[in-house]
């Protein structure tokens, strides 16, 4: 039995999607039509939408019996018909033949994009484009640009795809880890060691066939007589040489080639299959480097225009404002806290004063983590590193400041910073600590983390009136008084509901013990 | 009385975007789920937190009250998170008593020991703290047929846009 409730919005998707794909289904003759609707009518429609919603739900029930026929229908077939579901998909493989016919059906744009489902991702573009192109008709001058924009836009994108036998799904989705991996590391020259064990094990297990897998590789290695252990790290995508080693293995590949014309000549003695099989595991080998070494160049590119785009910098100040708020919001649901400490669990002045207090050690410390990123030009990764001991080590922070000895703690931080892995290759901790200072970025970060927080302490005082009178009301009040402190919040956000709820705790247990039966009805 | 679940069969709209989801490329599609789980998961919250009254049914069904979001569909739950209360109820294993109810009358009979250690048996109500039985529910299954209608349209316009804005950006 499946643990808890699960309620799916919509019923019969997976009848609708067989359905389809059978043939027992029409696609939505006018699937366009309905988006291009929906779309021009925008944020108005949402009423109307949903009254039409609550109609079909209502239809759902009404017409119960009907949708089970056709869901049997639709699974009979399926049974039956695997053939069916086979003519739709060799149809869609002949998209070039198929293409023409297609486009004369003005109006079933929908159904070539539903047809096309299995189909190559050739077929899937060509119909999307004209979904595309169609779908967007109906906004007017603007839209129909837009919509002939997006057209041509992915007429772009699919002739990129066939370009390049390489350029496959598979290939744009290890330029993309690869990218992803470059951009979290920050790494110039290629990637961290962690990503390459990962993607080392990924290969060692992935068994689907046309995959490359590391026994093949293993098996052209021994082979062609390579280093399967360079290759392997290489086809992980460790750049590190690796314009070498792409270099290296095409020479050997040409040296055998070489071999195998003097054999043949007879101008050398050799096993000529020998050789030949040779030369086939190399050429496996190169293809194989050759394509790590476009993915590692396409992912650099691809972070270049990342860091170039101010993704690090956005991505930075996104991080603090994170570990600020986070101290904030904690200053909020400290109420747990609170009551432990202070053992008052219905003094609202005294919580009051506790979150301020939160709030102002917040600030403090966020303004001397600025004072030493000022001071010291910290790195983005050192302000992080000392943002994350938390609003608690504020106090710490507050005397190693007034101590003076800020700079030996500066020093500290930036060797731990990224140290792991020098340690590991054995450098010089103290002797090399690179600094790269972006203390313009910082400072914006920081003067936007301010500007948001004096927004945040308004809201929070908002907050608090609303509790307190809450925690009045509670405490004043009788039974029936809580009950309408719980309808109230329920319609507050969840914060100060979770907080409200805590609250009830605290006060009813000793008064409702009794009465905890009653409360059902 | 109206419906719960809305069947792809009589929409057209969701017909649509389920379609529509159907080819679009993977890295759109995870952006629309996203959006589409932060449109309709406060909505959901806030639906089964409004429908439920007492602090048990709080605890249980509204306080666990989460959306997963696919391609094709969008699932609306609740007690599916396994960790158990302070008091050490397990959501997911008992959801149904503040869910459905249960046979109020029931009664159990017990060993138990008076404080001068003399064994005896009582005899007690051991289900009275909840609701009279309801195959219907009396907290997320109302929710849910109040709710589905405007989380469908919430659901239809997030994808809608999304692929315009899509569009729009290519």
């Amino acid at each position: 039995m499946a643990k808890g409730i699960n309620i799916g919005v919509a019923s019969d998707t997976r009848d609708f999607a067989k359905g389809i794909k059978t043939g027992v289904i029409d696609p939505l003759e006018d699937a366009s039509e309905v988006l291009e609707d929906l779309a021009r009518d925008g944020d108005k429609a949402g009423d109307k939408l949903e009254r039409s919603m609550r109609d079909a739900q209502r239809d759902t029930e009404k017409l119960s019996d009907e949708y089970r026929d056709l869901g049997r229908q639709i699974q009979e077939t399926g049974r039956k018909g695997r053939d069916l579901g086979d003519g739709v998909k060799s149809g869609t493989d002949k998209a070039g033949e198929g293409l023409d016919e297609f486009k004369d059906e003005a109006n079933s744009t929908a159904r070539e994009a539903a047809a096309s489902f299995d189909g190559s991702a050739e077929s899937i573009g060509d119909a999307f484009q004209e979904v595309a192109a169609n779908a967007f008709a109906g906004f007017g001058p603007a839209g129909a640009a837009a919509g002939i924009a997006a057209a041509i836009g992915i007429g772009v994108v699919i002739q990129k795809i066939n370009e390049g036998t390489e350029d496959s799904e598979a290939f744009r989705q290890k330029v993309g880890e690869l990218a992803t991996e470059l951009i979290e590391t920050g790494r110039e020259g290629g990637p961290g060691i962690d990503y390459i064990v990962d993607r080392l094990k990924d290969l060692a297990t992935s068994a689907e066939e046309g995959d490359e897998n590391l026994s093949d590789l293993a098996d052209a290695a021994d082979i062609a007589g390579r280093n399967y252990r360079k290759l392997a790290q290489a086809y992980a995508g460790n750049v590190d040489g690796l314009s070498d080693l792409v270099d290296g293995e095409k020479e050997y590949l040409e040296q055998l080639e070489h071999q195998q014309q003097l054999i043949d000549s007879g101008a050398l003695d050799g096993d000529l299959n020998a050789i030949i099989e040779k030369i086939e595991a190399q050429k496996r080998i190169v293809s194989g480097l050759e394509e790590s070494e476009k993915a590692a160049e396409d992912a650099a590119a691809a972070e270049q225009a990342y860091a170039a785009a101010g993704g690090p910098e956005l991505e930075a100040k996104a991080e603090r404002i994170d570990t600020i708020q986070d101290a904030l919001n904690d200053a909020i649901g400290a109420y747990t806290d609170f009551e432990a400490t202070e053992e008052k669990a219905a003094d609202p002045q005294g919580y009051i004063d506790a979150m301020q207090a939160r709030i102002d050690a917040t600030t403090n410390f966020n303004s001397n983590v600025n004072l030493l990123a000022e001071k010291f030009q910290l790195s983005t990764d050192e302000v992080q590193a000392i943002l994350d001991q938390g609003v608690d080590f504020g106090p710490m922070l507050q005397s190693i400041i007034d101590s003076g000895l800020d700079a030996e703690f500066i020093a500290k931080i930036q060797a731990a910073v990224g140290g792991g892995e020098e340690i590991v290759a054995g450098a010089n901790l103290d002797a090399s600590v690179e600094v790269d200072a972006d203390t313009s970025a910082a400072d914006e970060a920081i003067d936007k983390t301010a500007a948001k927080e004096s927004e945040n302490t308004v809201e929070v005082k908002a907050d608090t009136k609303q509790a307190e009178e809450d925690i009045q009301a509670v405490a004043d009040g009788t039974y029936t008084a809580k009950i309408g402190t719980s309808v109230d919040t329920s319609a507050a956000s969840t914060a100060l509901y979770n907080f409200a709820s805590k609250k009830r705790t605290v006060t009813l247990q000793a008064e409702i013990v009794d009465r905890q039966g009653q409360k059902v009805y | 009385m109206s419906g719960l679940r809305i069947s792809v069969h009589g929409s057209k709209q969701l017909q649509a975007i389920i379609l529509a989801m159907k080819v679009l490329d993977r890295e759109t599609k995870k952006i629309l789920r996203r959006e589409t789980k932060a449109m309709v998961d406060p909505e959901w919250r806030k639906a089964v937190t409004e429908h439920a009254s007492t602090r048990l049914e709080h605890r249980v069904l509204a306080d666990t009250a989460r959306v997963r979001v696919s391609d094709q569909n969008v699932t609306l739950s609740s007690a599916t998170v396994g960790r158990s209360l302070s008091g050490g109820l397990k959501p997911s294993t008992h959801y149904y008593l503040p869910e459905f109810g249960a046979d109020r009358s029931q009664e159990r009979t017990y060993d138990a020991r008076s404080r001068k250690g003399t064994a005896y048996q009582v005899t007690r109500h051991t289900t009275r703290q909840f609701r009279p039985r309801n195959r219907k529910g009396y907290v997320v299954y109302p929710a849910a047929a109040d709710i589905i209608p405007r989380i469908a349209a919430l659901w239809t316009q997030t994808i809608v846009r999304g692929i315009h804005e899509a569009f729009e950006k290519r």
